[in-house]
């Protein structure tokens, strides 16, 4: 399989995120867990684990190095960095501020990699 | 007109609006992040604005352009499976065996398969420049053009357009170009040697034709003549050696040897050519092979153009031996009441047809030895002949064979 290397550490990077997203997501969304004061607003944490049960797919399509895999991981990204976004701002805590910051940041970074330009040099 | 959008277009179209809205959304936070805002009130202080606002401004063109290009490449590519682009580019140029027609079809599913607006493809078939195109250029977009060679020996070249104005193809695109560019110039080359190789038999066959035809005339007309005129010499001097029966056995063994030669030399004459195409032209001599047995159970029709274009000799004893065994079958297998053997012609080609209503072929029929003359007999001239039958549905014959060039 002819994968470039971007697409490698964007599949890993997606998977890793992905899998915090759902473990995340699971222990927040469980009654008893986190006091509700530090969490993020429900449909949020519901979002973001959807989001992370769909990357863990669409990483897995990023490995196979598949056109659909692509497409659907950046779609993904994009979502899920739109919906952290606001933390940055309004997270009632610094570590959330911080994740929400890490998320919106790692989302970017995965964009970035899956459209890095693999363009010839100009010809002549 | 403007082409309806795609389902890829929408997808493109989708991903760089959001992209691009995240972009802005994500760069406003962040100067916000960084300066500060209000929790309680949730109000932004006016400098915040003045200063994301011309962050945007300036960045948000360079942006949407290399997130264009980068969901173009995303979007368009088939590097995740150059083998389906392999396949629909040999599907196409399959369809049509004929060399002249592979060109195109290779354009056509090059253009089709990576979703390219413009596909040109030169080449050199026959020693006619062939030029082959998909679609149009588009305006401001880069145009790769791609050699095509086989051993390093040049077979044409392949230029295609980036899919929007002022965008390069992809390292992925362009690198699949040149792959798919090797199998095209294998593809080209031999399309280039089956031509020239039907060419150059085209021209044996022709040769050997009018060669027979000049051998005939000679024989008829020189050979013949002579072995007449010898064995009327013969005959008149036999009276004169009658008193000598040694003399006048040998003269008549002269004679005989003579007339003998003289039924060699006939029968040589017509197995080069038969005479009818010299005495009646192709149109008579198929008319006249349609009323040539009087007693056969079928009743022949022949529908033949009253003038013909003059054709090559080979043209000519092709289709009058296809015609001939067709009919000759007929009467051997078909058991049919009417045939009809009609002659069609166009500037490019002739196309004889005989068809019979009786039996037809049985099911799982295999060509004999008739049916491989006769498709011989085309195809040396670059033709074709095709059979249609199914049972108690007759039989149709068709022979086209091209006459461009032929002469």
């Amino acid at each position: 399989m002819n994968r470039p290397m971007t697409y490698t550490v964007a599949a890993v990077l997606q998977f890793v995120v992905s899998v915090l997203a759902v473990a995340w997501g699971a222990r927040d969304l469980m009654p008893g867990g986190t006091p509700v004061e530090e969490l993020p607003p429900y449909p949020v944490l519901l979002a973001a684990f959807a989001f992370g049960a769909i990357g863990l797919v669409s990483a897995y399509g990023v490995w196979r190095n598949q056109r659909w895999g692509v497409i659907l991981t950046i779609l993904v990204r994009a979502l899920d960095g739109l919906l952290a976004a606001p933390g940055i701002l309004f997270a009632p805590t610094q570590s959330m501020k911080f994740m929400a910051s890490s998320g919106v940041l790692l989302s970017i970074v995965i964009i970035a990699l899956l459209l890095w330009p693999r363009l010839r040099p100009a010809t002549a | 007109m403007r082409q309806s959008r795609t389902a890829d277009e929408w997808l493109s179209g989708l991903l760089l609006y959001l992209l691009v809205g995240g972009y802005v959304f994500v760069v406003y936070v962040v100067v916000l992040a960084f300066g500060g805002i209000d929790n309680d009130t949730m109000q932004v202080p006016w400098w915040l604005n003045a200063i994301s606002l011309p962050i945007v401004i300036l960045t948000v063109r360079p942006v949407r352009a290399w997130l264009r290009r980068g969901i173009n490449s995303v979007v368009y590519d088939h590097h995740d499976d150059p083998y389906a682009v392999l396949k629909e580019v040999h599907e196409r140029a399959d369809a049509d065996p004929a060399p002249a027609a592979m060109g195109p079809a290779i354009a056509a599913g090059i253009a089709k398969s990576l979703k390219l607006p413009y596909v040109m493809l030169e080449t050199n078939l026959g020693g006619t420049p062939l030029t082959a195109v998909s679609g149009a250029p588009v305006d401001g977009a880069e145009i790769l053009t791609i050699p095509l060679d086989y051993r390093h020996a040049p077979v044409g070249t392949l230029s295609v357009s980036a899919r929007r104005p002022g965008d390069q193809l992809s390292e992925a695109d362009a690198r699949l170009l040149k792959d798919l560019g090797r199998q095209v110039g294998i593809a080209l080359h031999a399309a280039q040697l089956t031509d020239a190789l039907q060419a150059s038999r085209r021209q044996i066959v022709t040769a050997r034709e009018e060669e027979r035809r000049r051998i005939r005339r000679d024989l008829h007309d020189g050979l013949g003549p002579t072995l007449a005129s010898l064995r009327m010499q013969l005959s008149a001097l036999r009276p004169a050696v009658a008193h000598d029966p040694a003399a006048a056995a040998i003269i008549d063994s002269l004679r005989d040897d003579v007339r003998a030669a003289t039924a060699d030399i006939r029968r040589l004459v017509y197995d080069l050519r038969p005479p009818m195409l010299d005495e009646f032209g192709l149109a008579g001599a198929l008319r006249n092979l349609g009323a040539a047995d009087t007693h056969a159970a079928t009743a022949r029709t022949v529908d033949v153009p009253d003038a013909l274009p003059p054709l090559p000799a080979a043209v000519e004893v092709a289709l009058y031996r296809i015609a001939a065994e067709a009919l000759h079958n007929v009467d051997r297998h078909a058991n049919a009441a009417t045939c009809v053997v009609r002659l069609d012609a166009s500037p490019t080609a002739l196309t004889l047809t005989i068809a019979d209503d009786g039996i037809g072929l049985p099911d799982g029929c295999t060509a004999g030895v008739g049916f491989s003359s006769m498709r011989e007999r085309a195809a040396e001239l670059g033709g074709t002949l095709t059979r249609t039958s199914s049972p108690g549905a007759g039989t149709v014959v068709t022979a086209t064979i091209p006459v461009e060039g032929t002469g």
